[in-house]
């Protein structure tokens, strides 16, 4: 029989205190910089406060309201659903293709790895600095490929049409090497018996895909869709760093790839609304974390072998 | 005590210890801290006046503190609301209204400057983006000026003389379409002349077509009218008509230093710039050219310029009210002559060594003679919104077909939604 103690009698244990002991500090990090912030920034949301000023004034449920009210709030809401949706399933999609392709016994193995993961381990800031070159329309890479192979010239970034597609593409770029590599741990991590099995009956290659592959690595998928998933709806760097500077303004042309993180710090920290931008970053945490225990709901393993 | 009770007291007490030694630093005595956007050659010039300063008042040590343009203002929120913010500022005018409503910038006190002595030596139509309810709080030290810069070297290619700029817009976009440069696809190699991103910017437009931009009471656009959307349309030409420039060329910046645009409209302040980091540009400048023949040449402020202002919070206020006094003294206005914008001490048009600097400097002359022609936009209350107003509805004429009565509309809207911030 199971005796349930309480959390002082478990800590008469040398143990048990050490290991509360340990995790003191990253507790301490999570709580002053995570939680506090985070409740913080919920108070200030019912609040008038712009940063500047000491004074506050009580509004309730204005802020909340006027997010609501806020057209540009709803177009920075569609492109990061647009960011959202155009990146994570094809940057699944392509990083589960480079793991299976790696998975296997290749010349070079090592290489082509470290090859598809150093751009994960570049800075966000120089991949958009260079990329936005590459887009430039008059004088970037892409168009001189385009132009050499008899193809018209595009505006990508300065496009209100090209404009996120470029970003999505970057961002793809950038973040596949990560992903391919949990797959790939997850892919090692399937038992090769089932494999060998299912060859045995008659298998086809697809079939073992399906099959087997699939549902055992829906862990590793489930994790790396609610991370990219939870990335995707606060995008900010690249779209920043990609969009400062052109001739069609930041945030692209007619605000094409301005996103909703974008929108907080500009209404927070350039026209002073830290309440109003407080309301806003709470909102969006309450729409991803919806997002998330969906996809864990419906993204949970029901498979045992 | 056991050991888990010492362990726990400990890590409190090394906490407390941090925030009490580390954070609250207190500000010597005599020290005024100074924060400045980077712009290489007014720091440089800030250096020396801080050493003068320093060699007059040796009670007295200035720090200055310089920032990437565009980052000066998101340092400076969080530190002034944090108490740990600089003492003496560099602002520009179009600021004022956010930071007076909050407290965060000291009214000039009657014994440091008068209103009186100000209103005196000042131009007036460079003191009202400092000036709120009957109180200054700071001071500009340079106006916004618009000069348009030609590259010699691409008028001579097309046998034209940048020496006899266009007077008229006519004149300047027939000019410019001979400067324009398309390779065999169609796609633009040089500006003729590059009005995108530059210093041309609607407020001058605007004044030209016969139209003010805020309403007198400061509330609300007034450029939704004939004249606003003759604006407008004359803006989308530019590119969609004359093909002067486009959004998927370089910006005018860019483009003229890599001398890939013959002409665009700046600030006095870039021509050090060219001469100091791109000395290969030859150049000279010209007044903003007129609508037509007989108009009077008119200049925006664009929101009254740079200038100085003291944090309220300041621990120092007293050396740093010296510091400011000596800043926007006479003798470092001529020292700072066509650093950053024109000029707005009279008593420093009027001195004898100007025409010096500017027989010296030959591009300067273009801003010494658009000065009587500024025009003070009025208060924008936030500049970056107001201005965006303005660019949304440029590249939805454009690139997504909207006319011009409805892009002025639309940009009017948006301009009412920013005056209305103003409390």
């Amino acid at each position: 029989m199971r005796i349930k103690r309480g959390f002082f009698y478990q800590l008469r244990d040398r143990k048990v205190r050490a290991a509360y002991i340990f995790l003191i500090p990253i507790l301490a990090w999570f709580i002053i910089f995570i939680f506090a912030p985070m409740f913080y920034a919920f108070y200030l949301s019912f609040l008038d406060w712009n940063i500047l000023s000491p004074a506050t004034e009580f509004v309730g449920l204005d802020n909340y309201k006027a997010v609501f009210r806020d057209k540009v709030f709803w177009k920075s809401l569609r492109n990061t659903a647009y960011f959202a949706v155009g990146s994570v399933p094809i940057g699944i999609v392509v990083s589960l293709c480079l793991a299976l392709m790696l998975n296997r016994k290749l010349a070079l193995r090592a290489a082509y790895r470290t090859a598809y993961f150093i751009p994960v381990v570049t800075s966000m800031v120089a991949v958009s600095i260079v990329w936005k070159w590459l887009y430039q329309p008059t004088f970037g890479l892409f168009n001189f490929i385009l132009e050499r192979l008899g193809l018209p010239s595009q505006g990508f970034l300065t496009s209100p049409k090209q404009a996120m597609p470029s970003i999505i593409l970057m961002s793809i770029w950038k973040g596949v090497g990560f992903n391919m590599v949990i797959f790939l741990a997850g892919l090692q991590a399937i038992p090769r018996m089932y494999y060998e099995a299912a060859r045995i009956d008659g298998a086809s290659n697809w079939k073992l895909f399906t099959s087997i592959t699939l549902p055992l690595l829906k862990p590793t998928t489930l994790f790396i869709t609610v991370i990219s998933m939870i990335g995707s709806l606060q995008v900010f760097t690249q779209v920043y760093v990609m969009t400062t500077g052109l001739p069609t303004g930041l945030g692209g042309p007619n605000y094409a790839t301005r996103t909703v993180i974008m929108h907080i710090q500009e209404l927070a920290f350039k026209f002073l609304k830290m309440s109003y931008g407080s309301a806003m970053a709470w909102i969006l945490f309450i729409i991803i974390m919806f997002f998330t225990l969906v996809q864990m709901r419906f993204l949970r393993s029901g498979t045992e072998y | 005590m056991s050991k888990f009770k010492i362990v726990c007291l400990s890590i409190i007490a090394v906490a407390l210890l941090i925030n009490l030694f580390v954070v609250n630093t207190p500000v010597a005595a005599g020290e005024v801290k100074f924060w400045a956007h980077y712009h290489p050659p007014r720091i440089e010039r800030n250096h020396d006046e801080i050493k003068r300063f320093e060699e007059a008042n040796p009670d007295i040590k200035v720090t200055l503190e310089h920032f990437p343009y565009g980052e000066l203002w998101d340092k400076l929120l969080p530190a002034i609301a944090a108490g740990t913010g600089p003492d003496f500022i560099h602002v520009h005018g179009s600021w004022t209204t956010l930071f007076v409503q909050s407290n965060a910038w000291e009214a000039i006190p009657e014994d440091v400057l008068s209103k009186d002595y100000i209103e005196e030596y000042w131009l007036p139509s460079s003191l009202p983006s400092y000036y709120r309810d009957g109180e200054y709080y700071g001071l500009p030290y340079a106006t916004g000026g618009e000069g348009v810069y030609l590259n010699v070297d691409l008028f001579s290619e097309v046998g034209l003389d940048a020496n006899q700029p266009p007077k008229t817009w006519p004149e300047a976009i027939e000019a410019g379409k001979k400067l324009t440069k398309f390779d065999e696809a169609g796609k633009m190699m040089q500006s003729g002349w590059a009005l995108i991103d530059s210093h041309l910017y609607w407020d001058t437009t605007l004044f030209q077509f016969g139209t003010d931009i805020i309403t007198p009471d400061g509330k609300k656009a007034a450029f939704n009218n004939p004249q606003g959307v003759a604006a407008f349309k004359w803006r989308r030409d530019f590119i969609t008509e004359h093909k002067l420039q486009n959004f998927e060329f370089l910006g005018a910046y860019e483009a003229f230093q890599q001398a890939k645009a013959a002409m665009a409209c700046f600030g006095p302040w870039y021509g050090d710039l060219l001469v100091k980091d791109y000395p290969d540009v030859k150049f000279t400048t010209s007044l903003v050219p007129v609508l037509k023949e007989g108009d009077d040449p008119v200049v925006s402020t664009i929101g009254g310029g740079w200038g100085y202002a003291v944090n309220s919070r300041s621990k120092n206020k007293e050396d740093t009210w010296e510091f400011f006094k000596f800043m926007v003294s006479k003798e470092e206005q001529i020292f700072m002559f066509m650093v950053e914008g024109n000029p707005v001490r009279k008593d420093v048009i009027d001195d004898p060594k100007i025409p010096e600097l500017v027989e010296k400097t030959p591009y300067f002359k273009a801003f010494i003679d658009s000065m009587p022609y500024y025009k003070y936009v009025g208060d924008k209350v936030n500049e970056m919104l107001f201005n965006r107003a303005f660019e949304m509805a440029w590249t939805s004429m454009v690139q997504e077909g909207v006319s011009p009565e409805d892009a002025t509309a639309k940009a009017a809207a948006d301009v009412d939604e920013v005056l209305a911030e103003k409390k």
